[in-house]
């Protein structure tokens, strides 16, 4: 029978559940038997973690797999934490020194991850040759190009389609100048940017006109903003392209006919003054500086008109020679829009 | 400059506020190309047609406070699309057509290439052992230093797994890192070149 003094030597490795056979035997009988080393048991099983009797980096493995699991996982997390410019506090600080102290792979993942941390951050960018700043502007300047001349089908269509509206327009005599000329200009810059919600629906369109520019906006809804965003930049562009073809369209009409385009020529020149006004009010989004242009270039389309068909029988022989002309320009099945006025 | 105010030249068309713009980002955005086809050639290539994207879709950047991860949204969008083009297409022998995640060893370096450093190719060699995810992940957060409600959105899975996922992809890159560049020593960063 061992006596307390042996017993207290075979302690740890009876805790640890090293002994041979017949040590522990010994050891568990003298246990049953003595208070004392009963109680002394109790408590270094309790505290065995925190005694930490010994320092075997091993052992201590073993008892964390038996209890808690493995601490590497929990010192990945701080690691990781610590990686995210996240302040440790100092407890976990400790802790985690602590562990690194005792914990190699721990270690070596912490260098690593650390070599990461400022390794990555600096692949964010590689700087290209010297050339490539060039050649993406030579890229995307040609986009420009493309957009300027307008070759998707159904911008030139539509201002084709235009083209031939505004003819046929300007030669029925009673219909309302003001209301065609509006309408063309308004119908290129819904109709004519490539956005547009409308580009489809010209008559919709055309009936928006009736409403006046506060309307049209109201309608646009929730796609407003995008129509604004895209008509600012694209209004310019778009604006010269309708302009040349209103111009271009009255010019073709009046040019073998010199009196009466003389005759015209300062409600023309008023005409084409508010025109523009009215091109940088839409780029601009002015509301009322497109009412005030409309209205202006409304009163400039009546003397207009009124000065061209002063003279009825000269007026009468032009129509019929550009009646002629007008239908060849005009496309299929568009008459039916324009007979609503 | 403001991207705020640089964003709303380029829109208007003012040429030198786009090329300020495609100086300011290019290096960014070839990084991301790189990262994904891991070649010079087929990088610069793809992040010039990136910014041809970002060019036509300036219109649509509705939240220029996030500028960044709007323009690495489109580069990123480009690069798959590049990635499923290649794979439907026969591959060439002169460009490996490795992609972001394959494990062809990318043979020597050529002269004219835009990453020379062992560092970096240290880094992108291991990420050809992770998951796609994985890899995009790094790339997103550690590289480029997005948010991680930006990658959440970017990759449509929720904050929480960008997190977790980030954690792990970390873990994995640093003992890829670790089994690359040999098993001995903690004299990692002298080797790798870091004070
Ligand atoms: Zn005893
Ligand atoms: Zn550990």
């Amino acid at each position: 029978m061992m006596n307390c003094r042996e017993w207290e030597r075979l302690l740890d490795d009876f805790v640890d559940g090293l002994l041979s056979a017949e040590d522990r035997r010994g050891a568990e009988e003298h246990l049953a038997e003595c208070a004392d080393c009963a109680e002394l048991y109790e408590v270094v099983k309790r505290n065995r973690a925190v005694l930490s009797i010994r320092d075997d980096d091993e052992l201590t493995d073993r008892i964390l797999k038996e209890t808690c699991g493995s601490p590497c996982e929990r010192a990945h997390e701080l690691l990781l934490q610590r990686l995210d410019d996240t302040e440790l506090n100092a407890v976990d600080s400790d802790l985690l020194a602590k562990h690194m102290g005792h914990c190699s792979p721990c270690t070596v993942l912490a260098a690593d991850l650390a070599w990461l941390g400022e390794t990555l951050p600096v692949m964010a960018e590689i700087e290209p040759d010297a050339a490539f700043t060039a050649d993406v502007l030579r890229a995307t300047a040609e986009i420009d190009e493309k957009m300027r001349e307008p070759q998707v089908p159904l911008f030139d269509s539509i201002l084709e389609n235009l083209k031939a509206r505004w003819q046929k327009l300007y030669l029925r005599p009673r219909f309302s100048l003001e209301a065609a000329y509006v309408s063309l200009i308004v119908l290129v810059l819904l109709c004519g940017t490539p956005i547009s919600p409308l580009r489809n629906a010209p008559p919709r369109a055309l009936a928006l006109v009736q409403g006046g520019p506060d309307a049209l906006i109201a309608t646009l809804g929730p796609d407003a903003a995008v129509v604004v965003d895209t008509a600012k930049r694209r209004a310019r562009v778009v604006w010269s392209y309708s302009g040349q073809i209103v111009v271009g369209s009255f010019n073709s009409l009046s040019e073998d006919i010199g009196v009466r385009r003389q005759r015209v020529a300062p409600a023309w020149q008023d005409l084409q003054e508010h025109t523009d006004d009215l091109g940088s009010a839409i780029a601009e989004l002015d509301v009322p500086g497109m009412s005030i242009s409309l209205g202006e270039m409304g009163r400039d389309l009546k003397s207009v008109w009124h000065e061209w068909n002063e003279e009825d029988e000269i007026e009468q022989l032009e129509q019929d020679k550009l009646n002629e002309d007008g239908r060849t320009a005009m496309p299929a099945g568009s008459r039916s829009d324009d007979e609503k006025d | 400059m403001e991207t705020t105010l640089l964003l709303e030249r380029c829109r208007a068309g003012d040429q030198l506020a786009w090329e300020h713009m495609v100086r300011q980002y290019q290096s960014r955005i070839c990084a991301v190309a790189y990262t994904y086809v891991n070649n010079t050639d087929e990088a610069r290539d793809l992040a010039q047609e990136i910014f041809v994207r970002i060019y036509r879709s300036l219109d649509k950047c509705r939240d220029p406070e996030r500028f960044l991860a709007w323009i690495i949204k489109i580069a990123r969008n480009a690069c798959l699309d590049h990635l499923r083009r290649l794979k439907s297409r026969p591959p060439r022998h002169d460009i490996p057509a490795d992609g972001m995640y394959n494990l062809v060893d990318p043979g020597p370096t050529p002269e004219d290439d835009w990453v020379t450093d062992s560092r970096r190719r240290l880094v992108y060699t291991a990420m050809r052992s992770m998951s796609k995810i994985n890899c995009e992940i790094i790339l997103l957060k550690d590289m480029q230093g997005l948010q991680l409600e930006e990658i959440a959105d970017m990759l449509g899975i929720p904050v929480g797994t960008v997190k977790s996922r980030s954690n792990r992809a970390r873990l994995e890159l640093a003992h890829a890192v670790r089994a690359l560049d040999g098993p001995s020593g903690d004299d990692s960063g002298e080797r790798r070149g870091i004070a």
